[in-house]
């Protein structure tokens, strides 16, 4: 009994890691080359699972096919927003961070006039259970962690063998050495956000079977993406891939085991011990 | 690095410091005036309603902007409120603390919050500052719905006794508002007194220049936490003095959208000016309630006032009359 | 009477870098001590270094006798020993003047309550840290300046207000981080009269980081030379300008002015 609730809170666990890792991923790769903290994130990841919702379960399209659907029309209007919204406060945090939280605002608040406020359910993609012994797993769960694998290696082959990737990555460095390689972060800028929000819309629209689909869906797993890049270091790639499982992992022990309180408890306790003994996060670069 | 970019200057009125301060206290007395006279204008229990709310929300504004000198921006600022309305909720109604009191206690948790809070973050960029206080805003949140046995969880504290003093209940409306007038009035002036003070030149110091305010011998880390800690003080007092007008409370009271409302009064109002975050409590309160027959479209509204603000008056309605005088001190001087 | 600063084998490494390797030199009270070197030589990490805002991965820096290692910036300041920054670096939203207070206030112990209040002890510091200040503004030549926004002021007198910013916190040594860079030749001869002067008035020990040689050479009373992180050589002017060492260093570098 006890080795099948391991096996299940692992499962979970995995299950929500690789969402955090999906929507930490585009926030950290924002701030690593715009500097820009996106508050309006978890709107992204929200309007995702819209577009999947409704291509999947109005459309009948299928889910992947549906997916890929979501990740390109808000990527798009990611760029869109980018050029729009974003541009005028290119150099000044501060204000680039309040912009976001007005767009957060206006996003959520289009939502909710479009769509109501109360959750759509999603149909399940996959049904049946994968046993392994005495061990069950539900398929739907496993379909998650399969997808999000494939997206996050794709995700990584853009970023390290694609010239875009390599422009990011150089940008991300330093944005005056860029444009010494002939590199316009500019140019740059609109390409970074889009990818950066298509991943928080891939997201939504893995977990819309698992958690429903809602205008409001979208503040959580932006709480959590924020615990993962402090926890794995902001602007650093493989810090929200480590932070987000281990996140994933350790909420998903905590809740079956000890419970929602404790695991509350855990999780600013996690937060705070990282801030004092690894401030720059697990796998940040410490700064000089 | 402090979050902000240097480049930006601040507005900063440049009249010697007695003649500026005959003006602070002219422009107070003023609006001051106005105030006391509201509830003789007009009788409506709503317009009083409404304008008790904007004198309480001057005030988390007002506090938010004292942390908004250092360069941090709070996105725990409802929070700090929320802690500091459940604790002078619970202490009436469990303890027998009389809100009075309370409504200090209160403040003094949320500060206390804030201190070993601060002292952790602020070593760190201002980014990280952001993110924490964000993060620990929804902790908040969720432990307030979590630990039902003492917070009632989601269903919220109900029937929390409102304040008295001297036995004498404020309970209705006009009475309140010259309580809650009097409060926003002694924070505008305590803001004032602390902004104008050296250690809040500091404040601005740190903001504007983070190395060059190190270098000349400025502990610039505890002066941010300074900062935090007296703004998240006023913050739960206000929280608390909110909980006992509305009497009840719950995790929804004050949200991470409270401190986003909080951040826009402030932006729309004007940070740098003294007067700029009571300004933008007055125009952002009433919105909600003048677009109503937008039918759901204030909120979106709201944000592009605050996104059109941002980009075009960077520094709030309260700039338009320094940018007046600049242009007319200008032709004055041939 | 112990020496104004001493600097006792520092290095400090990035990674495998070394940027500053087994650095000694000991300036005494009233000195203008120049530290020169080309550019990437670890001038600005020395610099650093001393100033508190990087620790030194190795050694040790004693301010008048006591160790300053491992303090804070700001409290180093409180120490006595004071920056100025390479590239302008000012309050640009207040006036010249209180740019100036800013720093003149540093000495001045007032509590946060009494500065609300406005005590009489918060009023008198006030105006000392006035005094303290137009005083400052006066020894750079600024002080008719002092209530233009000093986002306002030209370059070369930002550069000086700068330098009086410094000074209003009464140190006992200035450290100077390329003070001519950027200034066109006539704003650097009043510079390094400027700095003549302040020393003179102040009886101020002085440590200057620059590469610009005429300047280092004219003003110095001792120079000690970087390259890739190791000292080659102290001496007076006369010896730095004839060691062989540093002229090879120098050497085929547009530095050499």
């Amino acid at each position: 009994m006890t080795g099948t609730l391991i096996a299940q809170s692992l499962v979970n666990g995995v299950v929500l890691g690789m969402t955090y890792v999906l929507v930490a991923l585009g926030f950290t790769l924002i701030f690593g080359i715009m500097r820009m903290v996106n508050f309006a994130h978890g709107e992204f990841y929200m309007l995702g699972a819209f577009v999947t919702f409704f291509a999947f379960a109005q459309f009948q399209i299928p889910f992947i096919v549906s997916l890929a659907i979501a990740a390109i029309i808000i990527g798009c209007f990611g760029m869109l927003i980018e050029r729009v919204i974003f541009r005028p406060f290119r150099g000044n945090e501060l204000n680039g961070m309040i912009a976001a939280l007005g767009l957060a605002i206006i996003i959520q608040n289009a939502a909710l006039i479009m769509w109501g406020a109360d959750p759509k359910p999603m149909p399940s993609v996959a049904t049946g259970i994968l046993k392994l012994g005495p061990l069950i797993f539900p398929w739907s769960r496993l379909y998650v962690i399969g997808a999000a694998a494939v997206i996050i290696a794709l995700f990584y082959v853009v970023i390290t063998h694609t010239s875009l990737g390599r422009a990011m990555r150089a940008v991300a460095q330093d944005t005056e050495i860029a444009l010494v390689q002939g590199i316009r972060a500019e140019r740059i800028y609109p390409f970074a956000f889009g990818l950066s929000v298509a991943l928080a819309a891939l997201a939504g629209g893995l977990m819309g079977p698992v958690f429903g689909v809602s205008p409001t869906v979208g503040l959580a797993p932006m709480l959590k993406a924020f615990i993962v890049v402090i926890i794995g270091g902001l602007g650093s790639i493989p810090g929200a891939l480590l932070g987000g499982l281990l996140l994933g992992i350790v909420e998903s022990f905590a809740s079956t085991f000890l419970g929602a309180t404790v695991s509350d408890f855990l999780l600013l306790a996690l937060v705070m011990l990282v801030l004092i003994f690894r401030p720059w996060g697990l796998m940040g670069v410490r700064e000089a | 690095m402090s979050i902000s970019q240097t480049t930006e200057v601040p507005n900063a009125d440049h009249m010697p410091a007695a003649t500026q301060g005959r003006h602070v206290w002219r422009n107070f007395i003023i609006v001051a005036v106005a105030v006391a006279v509201v509830p003789l204008i007009t009788s409506s229990q709503y317009y009083l309603h409404v304008a008790i709310l904007v004198l309480i929300n001057s005030t988390f504004s007002t506090s938010l902007s004292i942390i908004a000198r250092t360069g941090q921006l709070s996105l725990c600022h409802a929070g700090f409120a929320s802690v500091g309305g459940y604790i002078s909720a619970l202490g009436a109604m469990r303890l027998g603390i009389p809100p009075v009191f309370g409504i200090f206690i209160g403040g003094a948790v949320a500060g206390l919050v804030a201190l070993p809070l601060g002292w952790i973050i602020l070593r760190l960029r201002g980014v990280y500052f952001v993110l924490v206080t964000f993060t620990f805003g929804q902790l908040l949140t969720l432990l307030a719905l979590d630990l039902q046995s003492i917070t009632e969880g989601a269903n919220g504290l109900v029937g929390v006794p409102p304040l008295s003093i001297f036995g004498y209940a404020f309970v209705d409306r006009v009475p309140f508002y010259y309580l809650a007038a009097g409060f926003a009035g002694l924070v505008f002036l305590f803001t004032w007194r602390l902004l104008g003070a050296p250690a809040g030149r500091n404040f601005t110091c740190v903001e504007e220049n983070l190395q060059l305010a190190e270098s000349t011998g400025i502990d610039t880390r505890k002066t941010q936490v300074i900062a935090f800690v007296i703004g998240s003080f006023i913050a739960g007092m206000g929280g608390a003095l909110m909980t006992h007008y509305i009497r009840y409370i719950s995790p929804d009271s004050f949200t991470f959208w409270s401190s986003v409302a909080f951040i826009t009064m402030m932006v729309v109002g004007g940070r740098w000016a003294l007067a700029g975050p009571f300004i933008g409590a007055l125009i952002i309160t009433p919105l909600p309630e003048l677009l109503r027959d937008t039918g759901g479209f204030q909120h979106i509204i709201y944000g592009a006032i605050l996104i059109l603000v941002l980009q075009f008056l960077p520094d709030g309605i309260a700039s338009i009359s320094q940018r007046v005088k600049a242009i007319s001190r200008r032709r004055a001087q041939p | 009477m112990s020496a104004s600063l001493e600097v006792q084998n520092v290095g400090k490494y990035f990674g495998g870098l070394k940027a500053l390797n087994g650095v000694n030199f000991t300036i005494q009270p009233g000195q203008i001590f120049g530290l020169i070197g080309p550019n990437g030589a670890g001038k600005t990490t020395a610099f650093n270094v001393i100033s508190g805002v990087l620790p030194p991965s190795k050694g040790d820096i004693r301010l008048n006798g006591e160790s300053i290692v491992g303090k804070k910036p700001s409290r180093i300041v409180d120490k006595g020993l004071v920056r100025t920054f390479q590239q302008t670096m000012v309050f640009p939203g207040r006036t010249v003047l209180e740019n100036v207070i800013a720093g003149a206030m540093v000495k001045e112990e007032i509590s946060l309550a009494a500065s609300i209040f406005d005590t009489k002890a918060a009023q008198d510091a006030r105006n000392r840290a006035e005094e303290h200040a137009w005083e400052a503004l006066n020894l750079l030549g600024i002080g008719h300046q002092a209530h233009i926004r000093a986002g306002d002021l030209p370059y070369g007198h930002q550069r000086r207000l700068g330098v009086a910013v410094a000074l209003s916190t009464r140190p006992s040594i200035l450290l100077m981080d390329e003070p001519a860079a950027g200034l066109n030749p006539e704003e650097k001869a009043d510079m390094a009269r400027a700095i003549t002067s302040i020393r003179e008035a102040r009886n101020l020990t002085i440590l200057l980081v620059e590469h610009h040689m005429k300047m280092v050479m004219g003003l110095c009373d001792r120079i000690a030379v970087l390259n890739y992180g190791e000292m080659i050589a102290e001496g007076s002017p006369a010896e730095i300008r004839s060691n062989p060492k540093v002229i090879e260093a120098y050497l085929g570098k547009d530095d050499y002015e």
